[in-house]
């Protein structure tokens, strides 16, 4: 057992303290992520989200809350798997640097919402609204990580990566033992702002109807961000204050229980 | 295995415009075993010639013939804020490819060899700027090459705390038989630790001086001002 042990040991390179059984264990979590993203995206792909503002229940409300976090974080997913290797591929040479920087600087400044109407015909032609609202919560997240993990990554001290290059820390052992946790800051800090981000442009991105030519309120997606459009368009206050009584929990117990947390660990990954 | 290190007719030049030349026709052997300390005024080159053996530079023209493997010690010590102690220096003999049960133990050597081992489960910013350099030599000794680099590690450190330093150094360089070379803008540290002292101003060495006081030499021992006026003297 221990000559296995070791020759696993020996050919990966992991933390010493690392066993074959935490290892399957990071497989085991991994996959039933994998399902359970699998199983929200096919959810998604085919909605029963037409809801009417009339007969809008408390149970309905706790539903629009579920379906409103899960668009903002399989948009923020997203953003995240897509910002890091962007802003690794942006600060891989200075050339590189040179040209992307102020190209995206451009891009990001063009306000999201210029795009929705044509994302959303787009999508609207494959009846596939969800993606509609993922997508553009994913354009409206991703700037802000992409300039977060550049500044993440330009902050890095020039002496810890020449002491990388010195102890031969390279490729993917360096992604994982240097460049990620020394962005790690950068990349909360980001992400606190894209969730920002992503509740902002919420309430527009659940309208999907507004977007549609001839479009009904039956065609918004049932979320909080719908919900208080259309109540507060309809002169439901009870729905309206509820929701947004919802909302601001919702904010609150994120705010608490991840932000606040994620932000206290960092203080561990700053440079002096 | 174990060769001198030789620079002959080494330059290095930066691609800017124009091209600024940081080292001009440096020609240089340094025996194995032997303490070489580079002193110099800020800019003259000295980190450059550091870092072409580190490897992080290369020369523009000439031939350097150095080793593959070396450990470096940094100013600011480059240590990872998020390691313990021990992981820092773990890190750097696990990227040598090293078996673990080595890892594990050139880690420990290590840590004792520079007296943290009571301090291996602290954090960089729980130790002090002494104890966090002593950190950054184990982790340099950690990848068991048989040249030590040091780039001003002590020039942030209170005088007790440097001296000390030098003595625990002298102490490794005595017990590991290493090839060390130091980068410094103190004169005095350099008479103190260097069998020979590299004088460099523009990019050009200027002399070679070999310091002939026995150890262990302090600033009381005579003849050690006089040696380091001569050299300050080369400098002016």
């Amino acid at each position: 057992m221990n000559k296995v042990r070791r020759q696993y040991h020996h050919h990966y390179h992991f933390s010493y303290q690392t066993t074959i059984k935490r290892h399957l264990a990071s497989i085991a979590t991994v996959t039933i992520a994998i399902i359970i993203l699998f199983f929200i995206l096919i959810h998604f792909a085919s909605p029963k989200n037409t809801f009417d503002i009339n007969q809008i229940s408390a149970n309905d409300i706790f539903i629009a809350s579920v379906n409103t976090v899960v668009r903002l974080l399989v948009a923020y997913i997203f953003s995240l798997l897509f910002s890091i290797p962007l802003a690794l591929f942006i600060t891989s040479t200075p050339k590189i640097e040179k040209i992307l920087l102020p190209v995206f600087d451009v891009v990001q400044s063009v306000p999201v919402l210029a795009f929705f109407p044509v994302i959303v015909v787009f999508f609207t032609a494959y009846r596939a609204f969800e993606f509609a609202a993922i997508f553009i919560l994913f354009m409206s997240m991703l700037w802000n990580l992409v300039f977060t993990v550049v500044g993440g990554l330009k902050s890095i001290p020039e002496d810890v990566e020449s002491a990388a290059s010195v102890f031969k820390v390279r490729g993917t052992k360096k992604l994982w033992n240097i460049t990620l946790p020394a962005i790690f800051p950068y990349m909360t800090t980001g992400s606190l702002l894209a969730w920002g981000q992503g509740w902002s442009i919420i309430i527009v991105a659940e309208v999907l109807h507004t977007y549609i030519p001839h479009g009904t309120v039956s065609q918004d997606l049932l979320g909080l961000g719908s919900l208080l459009v259309d109540s507060f368009a309809q002169g439901k206050n009870s729905v309206f204050l509820a929701t947004l009584a919802m909302m601001i929990i919702i904010i609150s117990l994120l705010n608490f229980f991840v932000w606040q947390k994620l932000l206290h660990i960092t203080e561990r990954f700053k440079f002096d | 295995m174990n060769k001198p290190i030789v620079f002959t007719k080494i330059s290095k030049a930066y691609e800017k415009t124009p091209k600024t030349p940081v080292v001009i026709d440096f020609t240089l052997s340094i025996n194995q075993g032997e303490f070489f300390c580079l002193v110099g005024p800020s800019g003259c080159g000295k980190s450059t010639i550091l870092k072409m053996i580190a490897g992080l530079e290369k020369p523009t023209s000439g031939v350097l013939i150095k080793p593959e493997k070396v450990g470096m010690v940094f100013q600011s010590g480059a240590l990872l804020p998020w390691l313990t102690v021990e992981n820092n220096i773990a890190l750097a003999a696990k990227m040598q490819e090293f078996a673990l049960e080595k890892v594990k133990r050139v880690t420990k050597e290590y840590l004792e060899m520079v007296n943290l081992d009571q301090f291996k489960t602290k954090y960089p910013r729980e130790l002090s700027g002494g104890q966090r350099q002593r950190v950054g030599i184990a982790r340099a000794l950690a990848v068991e090459s048989e040249v030590l680099l040091l780039d001003e590690p002590f020039s942030a450190l209170d005088f007790l705390t440097t001296e000390e330093l030098h003595n625990d150094l002298l102490q490794i360089w005595q017990n590991t038989k290493k090839t060390i070379i130091m980068v410094s803008h103190l004169l005095e540290e350099a008479v103190t630790l260097a069998d020979r002292i590299g004088v460099m101003e523009e990019g050009k060495l200027k002399a070679v001086v070999e310091v002939s006081l026995s150890r262990p030499r302090n600033g009381d021992q005579h003849n050690f001002l006089p040696e380091v006026e001569k050299i300050r003297r080369l400098l002016t």
